[in-house]
């Protein structure tokens, strides 16, 4: 019996802005179920990586693999539409809609009503602050909020992999680290595999299955979470950033 | 033929003073200082009442008394009486009053323009310190349509939509040629307004104005206070608007509210904008453009140059200058968003001795 | 009836009619406004067009046949309005846009835009020999019921309450209520996310424009219905456009509010103001001017907003 492929792979990716390359030669994967933390230092390449997988950046060469099929050249609306969705770090959220609205453009590929209801209730099983927030604007709700509404809407069409660009950033430490573990949720209840760029290093790789390591947009390092924590040549990297 | 064309580019030369003035004033507010000042022609109509109601008053005081005569008006101000027109034509005769005198009554309305027009933008300040962008520059506008409405409709200051017409020139009582010295006394005072906005703009005020327009909490964490620094920019700005409505009364001898229209603020917009927003020099090459449109294309003046026009194209002419000049806002922000001449870099003595050290290492 | 009661009357129905007119027209400068952010200035000129659009129908259609002769009418105007919007957004507002334009400059280029309309119609119309530097729709409303002969209620007070009432809860509902209108929403509070939720960006944004432009000819068409157009109508009508919209908080149900309101204002009070204390009609303007600057100045967020979706303008 042959291995199903995995969710996503990437095969020599170099991507950047317009001619200028920001990650190079970029080999990674996440499996079904799997939650993948991409960590690395300021200026690495970790949401230019993310990026260029979904499309908002330019691919330069190498190739994005999605269960299989070659997906490099899709632009991201069609991404969302076969399974992938993405959170981008800031303005994530449609600040003048209601947090139901959210949810519904979320879903705004998905024609059908009673999946959209479905998909909404575990959105709201799993971040329940969200469901009394539900006909509030979502530009009014707290920076915690916020991001929980961002990942819910992504959430919204049932994607098969996550791209989660620090959802914790700008976070007060102790709201940042609640997020986190509730993302651990995600993966439970809605069956889905997440690739996660995260400044919390630290605890984004023990809660990980694996990790890569991003250092001037190469991979420095890889293994589970745990091995990566251990590694002597790595705590510099882990003590300078926060978590 | 040579006697016409040399009338035109006289002409010419007046509206380029008057409009290079409220150009270079619009562009200290809006390029340097982001303040939209959509009501521009406000400034400038209220610098035009006030020098033409002045001069008037003073002149026709003085001249009834001469000649013996006595104006009753009723719900209106004598000037606009036929009487007076009768009395102004008078002192242009001559020998009712002294060029001495008409040059002090003048100089007295003019500077009566600027500070009225100044003070006009005291108050623009409250708007401006409380609104941004749009808002602002809507409010602006419908603050110059209010006061337009009420000159056009009040006999008061102005004679209502008759206009105040036949204020004496003081050029002519002197026994000189009027329109040739309104054009000497304008590219003067373009002088002096350009060295003095160059000035203002490149000194530490200026530098504090684009902070202010760049980043303001920035600017406040360097010690500027926004709201003054705006305040101080509309009133110098208004002030200078005031002046340059004064001059197109001088030239033309007559004000009515109806030449005050916001599309005399959108010429000056197209002026600045083709020119290169926040440079004094883009402001005077935008000013040149405009108000060469507006005085070469005119039926009269392109006959003058020999082009005779059917009458049909003739009577389109006036309303295809505004076209173009709507064009060319379109054109210029769509192709050119910096204009001509674009902003030119900050230049201190500091920043020019840093860049030789390193340019010579 | 005393006269200054009669006069009142007249006033009033006459300020419903104009107040409705102007409640219409803002509902279509709402609606660019909440999308794409741009104050428009050359809205007034799709009016106008629309007008002059209708009254190019008459010229195609026996003008016997009143009742086709207004569907004509409506349907020339939407048209030309309709094109007129979407042809100004594409090659002028949206390439700016994209770049990345500050509100300002969008409003410049609106004024630009409207000059350019405003200006080759005035052009256009003394090319022709200055004929139709005035014209008005062949049908002309009747009086449905009056008082004293001079009071009425016409079919042009019927047409613009209706629309203007239909219209707006159209709009409101269109919001609220469905997938368009939501993706409307969502494309103007954020752009980028819009698109990557698989929002067609693009086709929300000519879609409004197209609605807009149909929204304001519309009312054009129902201005020359009532009243002779010239081609300046449309611009001397957007302060009050804008007046009502801002004061409505360009919220539609507010708007339409402030409309009428401002209407009314402007005959009753006008009315009022001659009858007592002799100042003639043309400083009727002032009334909407002053509204609009002291609703900017004092409650910029708009003092009647009738939703609660719309979030306050971070100024």
């Amino acid at each position: 019996m042959g291995s199903a492929p995995p969710v996503l792979e990437t095969l020599g990716l170099t991507g950047g802005y317009g001619k200028n390359v920001i990650v190079e030669g970029v080999n990674i994967s996440v499996g079904e179920g799997e939650v993948v933390a991409l960590v690395g230092p300021n200026g690495s390449g970790k949401s230019t990586l993310l990026k260029s997988i979904y499309g908002v950046a330019t691919v330069l060469g190498g190739r994005v693999l999605f269960r299989g099929s070659d997906v490099t050249k899709l632009p991201p609306e069609r991404k969302t539409a076969i399974g992938m969705n993405y959170v981008p770090q800031t303005e994530n959220i449609f600040p003048d809609l209601t947090v139901r609205e959210n949810l519904e453009m979320g879903a705004y590929l998905v024609r059908d009503e009673s999946l959209v209801r479905d998909s909404m209730e575990t959105v709201f099983s799993i971040f329940p602050q969200l469901r009394g927030f539900q006909n509030v604007l979502a530009g009014s709700l707290s920076g915690g909020q916020q991001r929980m509404l961002a990942v819910g809407r992504a959430l919204m069409t049932r994607p098969k992999l996550l791209l989660l660009d620090e959802p914790t950033a700008g976070l007060a430490p102790k709201i940042a680290l609640e997020l986190l573990d509730l993302l651990v949720n995600v993966r439970e209840e809605a069956g889905v595999s997440i690739l996660i760029v995260e400044q919390h290093a630290r605890r984004a790789l023990e809660l990980a299955d694996r990790g890569y390591v991003l250092v001037s947009g190469r991979i420095a390092a890889e293994g589970d979470g745990k091995s990566l924590l251990a590694r002597e040549d790595l705590q510099k990297l882990f003590l300078g950033i926060t978590g | 033929m040579v006697e016409a064309v040399s009338g035109i580019l006289v002409q010419y030369l007046i509206l380029f003073a008057a409009y290079a003035i409220m150009s270079l004033s619009f562009n200290m507010e809006y390029g340097f200082g982001g303040i939209p000042n959509f009501g521009k022609v406000l400034f400038v109509g209220l610098g035009a009442y006030t020098f033409g109601a002045l001069a008037a008053w003073i002149t026709l005081g003085i001249g009834t008394s001469r000649l013996g005569l006595e104006i009753v008006a009723e719900d209106e101000p004598a000037y606009c009486t036929g009487t007076a027109k009768y009395v102004f034509s008078q002192i242009v005769e001559g020998g009712v009053m002294t060029p001495l005198e008409i040059t002090g009554i003048t100089l007295l309305a003019v500077v009566a323009a600027i500070a009225v027009g100044a003070v006009g933008g005291v108050v623009a300040s409250y708007p401006a310190v409380r609104l941004r962008g749009d808002f602002l520059a809507i409010t602006l506008l419908a603050m110059g349509e209010i006061v337009r409405l009420i000159v056009y409709n009040s006999p008061w200051p102005v004679c209502a939509f008759d206009g105040l017409s036949g204020i004496p020139s003081p050029f002519s009582v002197m026994g000189l040629e009027h329109n040739i010295s309104v054009a000497v006394v304008s590219l003067a005072t373009l002088a002096a307004v350009y060295i003095f906005v160059s000035r203002a703009t490149n000194s530490p005020w200026g530098r504090a104005l684009k902070a202010v327009r760049d980043n303001e909490i920035a600017a406040m964490v360097y010690g500027y206070n926004p709201a003054r620094i705006r305040l101080q920019a509309l009133a110098v700005g208004s002030g200078l608007a005031g002046l340059a409505g004064a001059l197109l009364v001088i030239y033309s001898g007559n004000v009515n509210a109806i030449s005050f229209k916001p599309d005399k603020t959108f010429e000056v917009i197209a002026a600045v904008m083709l020119g290169g927003s926040a440079n004094n020099l883009g402001a005077l090459l935008g000013a040149a453009i405009v108000a060469g449109l507006l005085v070469f294309l005119n039926v009269s003046s392109l006959r003058a140059l020999g082009i005779d026009l059917p009458a049909s194209v003739g009577q389109a002419l006036p309303y295809m200058k505004f076209t173009i000049i709507g064009l060319t806002i379109i054109l210029v922000l769509l192709y050119r968003p910096q204009g001509v001449l674009p902003e030119k870099p900050l230049k201190t003595p500091l920043i020019e001795w840093l860049k030789r050290k390193l340019g010579r290492k | 009836m005393s006269a200054v009661l009669y006069g009142v009357l007249a006033a009033f129905f006459n300020g419903l009619l104009v107040g409705s007119l102007y409640g219409l027209m803002a509902l279509g400068l709402t609606l660019i406004y909440r999308v794409t952010k741009i104050p428009n200035f050359a809205f007034a000129e799709y009016i106008t067009y629309g007008a002059y659009a209708a009254v190019a129908a008459s010229f195609v259609i026996d003008p016997v046949n009143s009742a086709a002769l207004l569907v004509a009418g409506i349907l020339f105007a939407t048209s030309a309005g309709a094109v007129i919007a979407l042809a100004s957004d594409e090659l002028v507002f949206k390439p700016l846009w994209r770049r990345g334009s500050e509100v300002l400059q969008l409003l410049v280029a609106s004024i630009g835009v409207g000059l350019v309309l405003r200006y080759s119609l005035l052009g256009a119309a003394a090319l022709t020999g200055g004929k139709y530097l005035e014209v008005r729709f062949p049908v002309t409303y009747q009086t449905v019921f009056s008082v004293g002969g001079l009071a009425s209620i016409t079919t042009a007070h019927l047409l613009a309450i209706t629309s203007m009432v239909l219209f707006a809860i159209v709009l409101h509902l269109l919001f609220t209520r469905t997938r368009l209108g939501k993706a409307m929403r969502a494309t103007a509070s954020n752009p980028t996310l819009a698109q990557i939720t698989g929002i067609n960006v693009i086709l929300v944004r000519r879609i409004t424009w197209l609605m807009a432009g149909a929204l304001a000819s519309f009312a054009g068409f129902t201005y020359s219905y009532y009243n002779p157009v010239n081609p300046e109508s449309g611009w001397i009508t957007l302060l009050w456009i804008f007046s009502a919209a801002i004061m409505g908080g360009f919220t539609f149900y507010g708007v339409l509010l402030s409309g009428l309101l401002l209407g009314i204002a402007e005959n009753v009070v006008g009315f009022l103001a001659n009858y007592y204390l002799g100042i003639g009609s043309e400083y009727n303007p002032v009334i909407a001017l002053v509204t609009l600057v002291t609703v900017l100045m004092v409650r910029p967020e708009g003092l009647i907003r009738m939703e609660s979706l719309v979030v306050a303008r971070r100024v």
